[in-house]
């Protein structure tokens, strides 16, 4: 009896064993799969009005759904003509390859930025790994495990990222290692720090370019449904002077960089100082002032009563409540400047570049003291902590 | 007096037994959650740990991917609330009285070491896990605090100590679900690094801890203290029953660690694992369950409900093995991609549900058929108040 169990468990043993075969490297994207042809409504234009409610999880497409009867304009790409559809995708095919031999065709800019088949090809494999479940294989933020996520994973695909350091609305590399690097606090975007900066870079440029081709898709689609391209014939030479002007921005934007000079942050001491005390009277003052893109106005009481918004993606927004110490786009004094100088673009806050970097300072200093009310010299702080 | 200390120091096995079943049933609602984490893929929809318990009250969002993970996250607290009280209990059953009391330091150490662990992670929240320093020292502190318990448990099942077997399996479980939420944690912490790894490990691992549990509720069991267990049933107990249900576990295992990798890393292979090792756990179980309505002594401690329940258990578990396989691979897409809708989670989760319980019932069968077939097992637990 033993020695038949011991044959059987020898038998099955081998036959496992042959079953080893196919392992399989789960991070490469199977050669067959290609990316899929937009389906969800495209925004076109951002309602006026504000939204009644905010987003809820898992309904991305029945919130922008409602853009439409509140004023706002979207284009539903299941209405255009088929043969325009197909010569789009055609053509991204053709110029932009898929997950698994990702590429932006022989373009000089392309390869300027460091959007080389091999780098893109790397950065595909860790998508897959680390970003697709919610993000999704396109970056359009429809990923599985995002639907009950809020605020909604990024949608890439506008070409319009939030956390920027630019004037064109286009991140530098820089902003994207940035989030990788941090994450969002107040979100479940997490941080990759403990990934190599090699990594980091890999996914960053991979992230370039799904808003690349996202966006030349986006914006043909447009072209096609506000009748600015008659012809299928027409559709392969628009997206390409689409690919060409976008590729321009995110070189600009690149290039910008270069010329900056490093931010130098001013010494106002620690906070309950004088130099820092007179510091935030300043930004308070600044942040207060009235006017069509102040502060005050859309940062109602400090944020605690700010009113929804729709964002460019058609998603509801709500301008940030500075009472609480954690801001998205990160807590350092450096993160601070950079949202106010140039602004949340996709959000509506815009950029100041009228105000001079001492008065930004400022701004920066009231800003990341109102969470603590000990930071704040008495006089502001009875205003901004009234009693009751 | 002798007699007065004697009754102050001998803890009834039914509290111990109230207490392991408790513990047990409240980490199958936590398996339960953290099978519906992986479900509904919402393991990181809070990216910060650790954190305070308070802290997943007062942090409270309104999407059902946050919710479902702090639900985890707070029965994780309960039920290591519970195995620590469980625990401190169990070694109340230490006769020696110098053992005893550095047995309580020991567990003090070990639960200052712990928290003392998480204290450091929480006081260093705002860093990022790349600047973060692991308090090493403080785990060293916890391992001490073993290292004691675990000395004297193994000094008194040498020395044939009463209840030694259950302060081993008592400290055993504590340790067990200490290193589970660790692995929970980490799976948040390491995420880029090592998530999905750490995801598979703290799956597995889930079940090795609520063996731990069940093989406590079985050890405390009454039908198991009662004197039903006679001199006439041991010898009718045959050796091949005692190793079949041991084959059964393991294999039962097996099929869960396959089941484990599936869920998480969807490779041909492990599908391919988790299929055979199908059809090797339902040989072994029916043939388990076969030897055992054909014996009816055994059949006086267990119960024929019980069989029928088993065998509708695995009839149930294969059957959701085929839905849930089709609803995670029949699409044409690739398996992570697939979208997350209430019909397949719950049959997902069903499935990962049922056969955790097919498992925690078949170690309690194991552990009641081993201890009825062998004196020496049965002796260390026999009688309820003997003194």
């Amino acid at each position: 009896m033993k020695a038949f169990c011991c044959y059987v468990l020898t038998i099955i043993s081998i036959t496992l064993c042959l079953f080893l075969f196919g392992c399989g490297n789960s991070d490469i994207h199977p050669p067959t799969l290609s990316f899929v042809s937009r389906l969800d409504r495209l925004v076109v234009q951002v309602p006026s009005l504000p939204p009644p409610s905010p987003d809820e999880p898992g309904k991305m497409d029945q919130g922008i759904a409602r853009v439409d009867k509140l004023g706002g304009r979207t284009l539903d790409p299941n209405t255009l003509p088929v043969s325009f559809r197909q010569a789009l995708d055609d053509y991204l095919i053709c110029t932009f390859g898929s997950p698994a031999t990702p590429s932006i065709g022989d373009h000089p800019i392309a390869t300027r930025l460091g959007l080389t088949p091999n780098g893109l090809s790397l950065g595909s494999k860790l998508y897959r790994k680390h970003c697709l479940q919610c993000h999704n294989i396109a970056g359009d933020g429809r990923g599985p495990a995002g639907q009950f996520m809020i605020p909604f994973p990024r949608d890439f695909r506008q070409g319009q990222f939030k956390f920027i350091s630019t004037l064109n609305g286009k991140p530098r590399r820089i902003d994207l290692h940035h989030v990788l690097d941090e994450g969002l606090k107040g979100t479940q975007m997490p941080s990759f720090s403990l990934l190599s900066e090699f990594d980091r870079d890999s996914l960053a440029r991979y992230v370039i370019y799904l808003s690349i081709r996202g966006q030349v898709e986006f914006d043909t689609l447009i072209g096609i449904g506000t009748g600015k391209i008659i012809d299928s014939t027409q559709v392969s030479r628009f997206a390409n002077d689409r690919l060409d002007t976008i590729l321009l921005e995110w070189e600009q934007a690149e290039m910008n960089s270069l010329k900056s000079t490093s931010l130098q942050q001013p010494d106002d001491g620690l906070p309950g100082s004088p130099q820092h005390n007179d510091a935030v009277r300043r930004g308070h003052a600044l942040f207060i002032t009235p006017g069509e893109s102040s502060c005050i106005s859309c940062h109602v009481n400090y944020g605690r009563n700010s009113k929804l918004r729709f964002d460019i993606w058609g998603t509801v927004a709500r301008p940030a409540n500075i009472y609480e110490p954690v801001l998205k786009g990160g807590n350092r004094p450096e993160d601070v400047y950079h949202r106010i100088r140039w602004g949340i673009p996709p959000v509506g806050m815009p950029p100041h570049p009228h105000l001079s970097d001492r008065q930004i300072w400022d701004l920066v200093r009231f800003v990341l003291a109102v969470p603590y009310p000990s930071h704040l010299p008495q006089d502001i702080r009875n205003v901004v902590y009234p009693s009751p | 007096m002798n007699k007065i200390l004697i009754h102050f120091y001998s803890i009834p096995l039914s509290l111990i037994y109230i207490l392991s079943l408790l513990a047990f049933l409240s980490a199958l609602v936590l398996l339960l959650l953290g099978q519906l984490v992986t479900s509904f893929r919402v393991g990181m929809a809070d990216p910060i740990w650790p954190t305070e318990p308070w802290y997943l009250f007062i942090n409270y969002r309104l999407d059902f991917g946050y919710f479902i993970e702090h639900m985890h996250r707070i029965i994780g607290f309960v039920v290591g609330g519970l195995v620590a009280l469980l625990t401190i209990i169990i070694w109340y059953t230490e006769q020696r009285s110098i053992y005893r009391w550095t047995g309580f330091l020991g567990l003090i150490i070990s639960f200052y070491g712990f928290g003392n662990f998480h204290r450091e992670l929480i006081s260093q929240r705002d860093l990022t896990p790349a600047e973060t320093l692991i308090p090493f020292r403080s785990m060293g502190i916890t391992v001490v605090g073993f290292c004691i318990l675990y000395s004297i448990t193994i000094n008194s099942l040498t020395a044939g100590c009463r209840y030694s077997i259950l302060r081993l399996i008592g400290i055993s479980a504590l340790l067990a679900i200490m290193i589970q939420g660790l692995l929970g944690g980490f799976r948040v912490f390491f995420n880029e690094l090592f998530g999905t790894d750490l995801a598979i490990i703290h799956g597995i691992f889930a079940h090795v801890v609520l063996g731990i549990l069940s093989f406590l509720v079985a050890l405390t069991h009454p039908m198991l203290t009662n004197s039903l267990c006679t001199y006439s049933t041991r010898n009718q107990c045959s050796p091949l029953l005692v190793k079949v249900s041991i084959f059964c576990t393991i294999s039962l295992y097996i099929q869960v660690i396959f089941g484990v990798l599936v869920r998480h890393d969807p490779i041909p292979l492990t599908q391919k694992l988790h299929f055979l090792t199908a059809f090797l756990v339902s040989f072994f179980l029916f043939w388990l369950l076969f030897i055992i309505y054909s014996s009816p002594s055994v059949r006086l401690f267990l119960d024929n409900r019980l069989l029928v329940v088993l065998i509708f258990l695995l009839i149930c578990q294969l059957v959701l093995g085929v839905e849930a396989w089709m609803e995670k691979f029949g699409s044409y897409t690739l398996p992570e991609l697939v979208p997350v809708t209430k019909w397949n989670a719950t049959v997902r989760t069903l499935h990962s549900l049922i056969g955790s319980v097919i498992l925690a019932k078949i170690v309690m069968i194991t552990v009641w058929l081993y201890s009825i077939a062998h004196p020496f097992y049965s002796s260390q637990v026999q009688v309820k108040d003997q003194v």
